[in-house]
């Protein structure tokens, strides 16, 4: 399977970068001339996004291509892609609220950014949820590409309108990333990031093949087997 | 209230410490446990799919 | 061809209008549904709560949340009124007489979607003049921009409304699940709303309303295509 394959290169190359990113960040790159050692949250907290992206990228496509082509295989993966993306959609606003707290004093502002990923949280949320509750695995996979797609497109325009909501009465910060050294650290944890998450969705993806495979032979008709324990989608 | 950035400097290092601290902690517990689960699964997987094929290989 | 689908969607139309009117029950309990959100609201903030300064409009802080919740208790609705508009057709033998429907699944959408949005509409011509009794504002000054906004408004509201609760129509946790898959993506529309209505109210110094308006114009389009585009795989099967 090229999907388990590219997944174990990923998760090969994800881990000493993760090890040369976190030394690149939390040493190796300058302190922020304004906002001190704090900002050096920005290597785990940036990072996150690009997860975040990447996985609900795929979890969009694959539930594209799932509604017209029928293979199940690109459900396995559009579920896989939303799982991972909740993931670090959690991590990047735990630690979005975490930054703030020194920097702004209160653990939520209301940034448009964040907020905005507060919103596409509950979005992707409400598909695993809405999946736990359909046994029938056409359906759930049909209602969750539908679900996906809906809530998907939709962030742009969530983005705007935050965006617009909150200017008026805040000043969108971003730290300095002027500095070389913080550029590389950055781009490198990027990376060490995108590459996590891809080994996580392979792994997700092979969880829900095999997964609906014993579901598949336990309700085969011929089959006397007792099965391995009640298969989950 | 909020705060300057000036005021920022101003916090002592050990609260730097404690916030860097816990924004990478988060982050490695969430996806630690997430990976760790992620793998137990995938292993009961498997095993279930190679009873389940022996035993529909029996039937 | 695309003439046989506007009638089909006029028929569509025509039928839940129509089940609605003899359903009158159900259309008022809705109305007072809406009704009584407001009033709770009312009691929530309450009419004593501390004035506004002066720059943000002056008045009670109750006037100046009321457009918020004035759009949350439509919003509230029009949940209730896109959900029912399945159910109905589930309870008469399911959404396969929907599917055996002759013609474009796009044709259905529109039909449903129509429908929906003339009974909020309608809804709202009820809703607003209480709010505006209960919250003392001054709605008649301004009628066309507000009647404007709540139509942009209400078009996102049934064109998603229609599309999950068809999607959801089936599931046992609908009533969970609809207004939890819901509300996400309406809470654009909903800024945009809130937004552009007490501009309308209070008014609007630095020009900002078109900028709202324009974001509900394409929420709805953007809303519309996606929908119709796959509105036959959310009946399918």
């Amino acid at each position: 399977m090229t999907v388990v394959r590219l997944g174990r290169i990923a998760g090969v190359v994800a881990v000493p970068l993760v090890a040369i990113g976190l030394y690149l960040g939390l040493f190796w790159a300058p302190e922020d001339a304004m906002m001190g050692q704090v900002q050096r949250i920005m290597y785990v907290h940036f990072p996150s996004w690009i997860a975040v992206g990447l996985a609900y990228l795929v979890g969009f496509v694959c539930s594209v291509v799932y509604l017209v082509r029928r293979n199940p295989k690109f459900d396995y993966m559009a579920q896989a892609g939303v799982e991972v993306g909740v993931l670090f959609n959690a991590t990047g606003l735990v630690t979005g609220s975490i930054w703030g707290r020194p920097t702004w004093g209160v653990w939520w502002t209301w940034d448009p950014r964040l907020t905005t990923t507060a919103i596409m949280l509950v979005i992707f949320v409400g598909y695993l949820l809405v999946r736990a509750f359909l046994d029938d695995p056409d359906a759930r996979a049909r209602v969750g590409a539908l679900v996906a797609i809906m809530g998907f497109v939709t962030v742009p325009i969530v983005y705007f309108s935050v965006r617009w909501w909150r200017t008026l009465h805040q000043i969108q910060s971003s730290p300095n990333t002027v500095d070389h050294n913080m550029v590389v650290a950055l781009r490198v944890m990027m990376v060490a990031f995108a590459a996590g998450a891809c080994y996580l969705m392979s792994r997700r993806y092979e969880v829900a093949r095999l997964e609906a495979l014993v579901e598949g032979l336990e309700y085969a008709p011929d089959t006397g087997a007792g099965g391995g324990g009640k298969a989950h989608g | 209230m909020r705060r300057t950035p000036g005021q920022a400097e101003e916090e002592k290092p050990m609260d730097s410490f404690t916030y860097v601290t816990a924004a990478y902690g988060v982050t490695a517990v969430f996806v630690t446990v997430y990976t760790w689960s992620l793998e137990r699964r995938l292993r009961r997987a498997r095993i279930a799919a190679l009873e389940a094929r022996h035993s529909e290989g029996e039937a | 061809m695309i003439r046989a689908e506007l009638q089909r969607s006029w028929v569509l139309l025509w039928k839940d209008l129509l089940i609605e009117r003899r359903a009158k029950a159900a259309f008022n309990a809705m109305a007072f549904f809406a009704g009584v959100v407001l009033l709770t609201f009312g009691f929530a903030v309450g009419p004593d709560a501390p004035g506004v300064a002066v720059e943000t409009g002056g008045g009670t802080l109750l006037q100046h949340l009321s457009p918020g919740l004035v759009w949350v208790a439509i919003l509230f609705t029009s949940q209730l009124a896109a959900d029912r508009s399945f159910q109905l057709e589930l309870e008469r033998g399911g959404l396969d007489a929907l599917r055996v429907y002759p013609g474009d699944r796009k044709a259905l959408y529109f039909g449903k979607l129509l429908a929906n949005l003339a009974i909020l509409l309608l809804m709202e011509a009820v809703l607003l003049p209480f709010a505006g009794i209960l919250y003392s504002l001054d709605l008649w000054a301004r009628l066309p921009q507000l009647a404007g906004v709540a139509v942009l408004t209400t078009l996102a509201l049934s064109a998603t409304g229609t599309f999950y609760a068809a999607l959801t129509a089936n599931l046992r946790a609908r009533q969970v699940l609809l207004p939890l898959l819901l509300f996400p993506v309406l809470i654009p529309v909903l800024l945009a709303a809130v937004k552009a209505t007490g501009l309308v109210l209070r008014g609007d110094p630095m020009n900002e309303l078109a900028s709202w308006v324009k974001l509900l114009g394409a929420a709805d389009v953007l809303f519309l295509i996606v929908a119709a585009l796959t509105f036959e795989y959310v009946v399918e099967e």
